[in-house]
């Protein structure tokens, strides 16, 4: 059996700019395409933002540990303010866009752990894209 | 109840007159009062033929002369036949309605191929033939959207048919027939402005003298004869028709006698690797020749010409025969076949006969108020295979009491069979492998088979088969003696008895020159000469001794680009059943369903060998990569190095698309590869799976199904399998770079199989949620698209791009088309295994 794609909109018709908190409580609530959309938009943005892959390293290897550890709400909202330090240590564009970005996925997760597995996913996501844009 | 006589020989060239017309010469003055007794242009122009070039033959020519003449115009009992058989190959509305302008020599009107007017082909998918004489040219088998014929080229053609006519043994009809289709093959026989010109001459004047020679056996009386004549006619007006010209219709005339030989696929493919090779193109050839020596020592029961075989090829005959005699005669000559395939055979193989009664009706087209003969074709097909269930618990007992009372009374061991195909018999060892005399025998058939030229058969007395008989005697047992002739050879000797000779010119159609003519002759044994095409592509290799002979499979493995395995490839016509019985909906007349046999007979017989010939290049001094073991009919089996086959099956498909000249009729394959050690039955059975449950089983999302091919267990439409492989030259490309540029590394490969596996779990998990109703067909096809591999691949592929910077434009080309084209992620597994297999050392 062969399969059709869903129809992919026209990328550059799809809304740009610094996403909103609707896209992304849409991409936790519901993974999928609006995911993958959102990331693919976000990564060529936060390099165009100067934001380098070791910038947000760190914080991507947290999320991990805590995915391997299982998921514990409690835990998880403890990665906002280390995304704020993160941010203002960096000083570029991107990584604020990055920490706004992920501090509202956060409070969408709140105590979801199906929703933390799409955090994981959309951060995963961001990352790949934005190395595929180009980003170091 | 003569075979010479000459309404058959008048049916035969009744219009002959349309290709001698269509080259613009005017009749000869002495033939001018021609007119006045004819109908329409042509009838003169036949007898002007029969005059000028047959005048000779000891026949009575001028009755023969007198009945072409007639055909349009019968009054005498004699013409009234050769015009009814006409009139059942083929009748047109125009001909009943009276017109008198009739089938005028139009020369630019050139041959539709039959393919391009089946049911679903659009008007711009028309073809027509080049006016050429059949030839293995790609000109003259393929035809084209833009062909016309003109006055030259029929004069050119005419010429040279002329002086081949000349050749032909005065008399000989088989001769005469041969000549016929080489030079009248794509020479339109209708050229009425309103009518597609898709039958040719020669399969209409085939087809009617088949079926003159049918009726010349029912001895119809005149009145009956006339009154078929008025109830045609009547059909055709739809006027109300007598009760006596309602039953003449529907009386038999015909039995249209189908044979099928059943048990091939264990006869071939059931063998132990030991020397298998060897012996496998001897026991295809024979399996051919044994059908065809079958379906003539039928005719000769009924002392019929070669006309009324309507088709032969594929382990299946189907024969045209005259109803009163085949009913009385069909039974013992069953019998008789069974009983000398059963002496020799002993069950494995076996011919199953089964015959339906053809009444005038059921020639006529459905417009014309009749059955379209395709029906008689489907209906013969079934009754062979209720035959073949039957058979089949028959033998199933038949088999045990073998296995009973002979091998375990006789204490067989290991010892006591055959080491090639495990049966009894004459065993002998020869290069330290113990064989029975059928595998010598094939194995010898097989050398034979390299190179002849010529194939030779005599018509000798039928011999009973000995106990321990080979392929010789099976032949002898219905009178035929086989010779395979190659340059330099000396002639066979005349056997005794032998009443006839058939002179066979292989894979070319020059079959009539002056050399073959005068080189085969026995004194004076009746010769005929006719052409033929030996389906053959054998590889070869040198042994230890420098000697040339069969290359073993593993030869053919040690072929391949990257891991030495072997192949098979299987592939068939799809749905070649409703191909046939609606593909030519209500115009199934005898003469369409003729020519389109003979052109999937042409295609598999002679331009699918061609092309496997392309990649044996031992000649050339590299090794040979494919063995044909069988192509004919509608379908191919060909082994081979495993990497040669994808590449051949999309090349056979290619050139069957552009046969047909649309996707109306279509093509599939199966392939299967393993390791050369792996046992040829399995491969085989691999490959008949991958055919019929995969490719056969294939379904586009838009509902068409089938045209597909199914490689490394996954089935593709060929649209989507050309898209793989041109990725998998790109890929080897850049694993295999020219000159200095760096390799990418094959761990490429890895990320792209582990990217298709993350694809394939997440679409079996979104799968389940949709039969378990938890999402609909429209979220699952989203979550399948939309998932972890696709980031997954955007990250490794641009990782790779960026390592790799001389590769990025490609790399980045893949990594978009992938994301963006339709399920090609769902072949990604199947891309990255190929390139990784041709990549693979040794
Ligand atoms: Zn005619
Ligand atoms: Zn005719």
């Amino acid at each position: 059996m062969t399969r059709t794609n869903p129809p992919r909109q026209d990328r550059s018709s799809s809304s740009t700019g610094t996403p909103t908190r609707e896209e992304v409580q849409r991409a936790i609530r519901e993974g999928g395409r609006a995911l993958v959309d959102l990331a693919e938009r976000l990564g060529p943005q936060l390099k165009e933002g100067r934001l380098t892959t070791s910038q947000i390293r760190n914080i991507y290897g947290m999320v991990k540990q805590m995915e391997i550890r299982g998921f514990d709400a409690n835990e998880f909202v403890l990665l906002k303010p280390k995304l704020a330090y993160a941010a203002a240590r960096a000083n570029v564009p991107g990584a604020d866009t990055l920490k706004e970005v992920l501090t509202c996925a956060i409070d969408e997760v709140g105590t979801d752990a199906t929703k933390f597995a799409r955090f994981v996913d959309f951060f995963e996501a961001i990352l790949a894209y934005h190395q595929a844009a180009g980003g170091r | 109840m003569d075979r010479h006589n000459p309404v058959i020989l008048a049916a035969l060239l009744h219009d002959i007159g349309k290709f001698g017309e269509r080259t613009a010469e005017p009749l000869p003055v002495w033939a001018e009062p021609f007119h006045h007794e004819a109908r329409y242009t042509h009838e003169p122009y036949s007898a002007v033929f029969v005059e000028e070039q047959l005048g000779r033959w000891p026949l009575d020519m001028t009755t023969v002369r007198r009945l072409v003449l007639k055909h349009h115009a019968p009054s005498l009992p004699d013409e009234l036949l050769v015009s009814l058989a006409d009139r059942l190959s083929a009748y047109e509305r125009a001909e009943a309605e009276g017109d008198r302008e009739g089938a005028r020599g139009r020369a630019e009107t050139a041959l539709r191929t039959v393919f391009s007017r089946l049911l679903g082909v659009s008007a711009d998918g028309a073809r027509y033939h080049e006016l050429a004489d059949l030839s293995l040219d790609r000109r003259a088998l393929f035809p084209r959207p833009d062909a016309v014929g003109s006055v030259e080229s029929y004069r050119a053609l005419w010429e040279r048919f002329t002086s081949e006519v000349a050749r032909v043994p005065l008399g000989d009809l088989r001769t005469l027939l041969a000549v016929l289709r080489r030079f009248t093959w794509v020479i339109p026989s209708d050229t009425r402005r309103d009518l597609i010109p898709d039958i040719s001459l020669y399969h209409h004047l085939k087809t009617t003298a088949a079926i003159a020679a049918c009726l010349v056996r029912e001895e119809l009386g005149e009145f009956d004869v006339r009154t078929l004549h008025d109830g045609l006619t009547n059909r055709w007006k739809k006027a109300p028709l007598t009760p006596r010209e309602e039953e003449l219709l529907h009386r038999p005339l015909c039995a249209l006698v189908k044979g099928d030989i059943s048990g091939t696929q264990d006869f071939l493919y059931l063998l132990t690797s030991r020397g298998a090779a060897r012996g496998l193109r001897g026991r295809s050839f024979y399996l051919q020749l044994l059908t065809e020596t079958i379906a003539e020592w039928i005719l000769r029961q009924f002392q019929l010409h070669p006309t009324n075989v309507l088709f032969v090829g594929g382990g299946h005959f189907y024969l045209l025969l005259p109803y009163r005699a085949a009913a009385e005669h069909l039974d013992g000559i069953q019998q008789r076949i069974a009983r000398v395939l059963w002496k020799i055979h002993k069950g494995d193989l076996s011919l199953l006969v089964a015959s339906v009664p053809v009444a005038a009706i059921d020639f006529l087209e459905e417009e014309a108020g009749g059955n379209a003969f395709a029906a008689k074709w489907g209906d013969v097909s079934r009754r062979v295979n209720e035959e073949k269930q039957r058979k089949w618990q028959d033998l199933g007992q038949e088999g045990m009491r073998r296995e009973l009372f002979i091998s375990r009374q006789r204490g067989m061991t290991a010892e006591d069979t055959c080491q090639v195909c495990h049966n009894a018999g004459a065993l002998e060892i020869q290069d330290d492998v113990r064989k029975c005399q059928h595998c010598r025998g094939f194995e010898e058939l097989g050398r034979l088979l390299r190179d002849p030229t010529h194939l030779v058969l005599f018509t000798v007395p039928e011999a009973e088969p000995p106990e321990q008989a080979d392929w010789r005697d099976a032949l002898r047992a219905f009178g035929t003696e086989a010779w395979l002739i190659h340059e330099g050879d000396v002639l066979p000797r005349r056997p005794p008895g032998a009443t006839e000779a058939r002179v066979y010119t292989l894979d070319a159609t020059d079959f009539l020159d002056e050399d073959t003519c005068r080189r085969f002759r026995w004194g004076d044994l009746p010769v005929s000469y006719d052409f033929r095409w030996l389906a053959d592509a054998t590889p070869r290799k040198h042994d230890e001794h420098g000697q040339e002979v069969i290359a073993e499979f593993a030869d053919l493995a040690e072929a391949s680009q990257g891991v030495k395995w072997l192949g098979v490839l299987r592939m068939d016509v799809d749905g070649l059943g409703d191909v046939f019985k609606n593909g030519l909906g209500a115009q199934a007349t005898i003469s369409r369903m003729s020519t389109l046999s003979e052109s999937l007979r042409l295609f598999f017989e002679a331009w699918v060998p061609r092309l496997c010939r392309e990649y044996n290049r031992f000649q050339q001094g590299k090794k040979d990569a494919l063995y044909l073991i069988y192509a004919g009919g509608d379908d191919l089996f060909v082994v081979g190095a495993w990497s040669v086959l994808p590449e051949l099956a999309e090349r056979i498909r290619d050139d069957f698309r552009e046969l047909v000249g649309g996707d109306h009729v279509t093509l599939s394959a199966g392939i299967a590869i393993e390791h050369p050690k792996f046992p040829l039955y399995q491969l085989a059975a691999n490959a008949r799976h991958a055919l019929d449950d995969q490719a056969k089983e294939f379904q586009r999302s838009n509902g068409r199904a089938k045209d597909a091919v199914s490689f490394l267990q996954t089935a593709m439409g060929w649209e989507e399998f050309a898209r793989i492989a041109g990725w998998k030259d790109a890929l080897l490309q850049m694993l295999n770079p020219q000159g200095e540029e760096p390799a990418l590394p094959r761990a490429f490969l890895m990320r792209l199989m582990e990217i298709h596996a993350l694809y394939a779990g997440n679409r079996a998990r979104w799968r389940r949620a949709q039969r378990l109703r938890e999402i609909t067909h429209e979220q699952m096809e989203e979550l399948i698209h939309y998932d972890k591999w696709q980031w997954r691949l955007v990250y490794h592929l641009s990782r790779f791009a960026e390592r790799h910077e001389q590769h990025r434009e490609t790399i980045d080309r893949l990594l978009r088309e992938i994301v963006q084209q339709d399920g090609f992620i769902a072949r990604l597994r199947v891309l990255a295994r190929w390139a990784e297999l041709l990549t693979r050392e040794g």
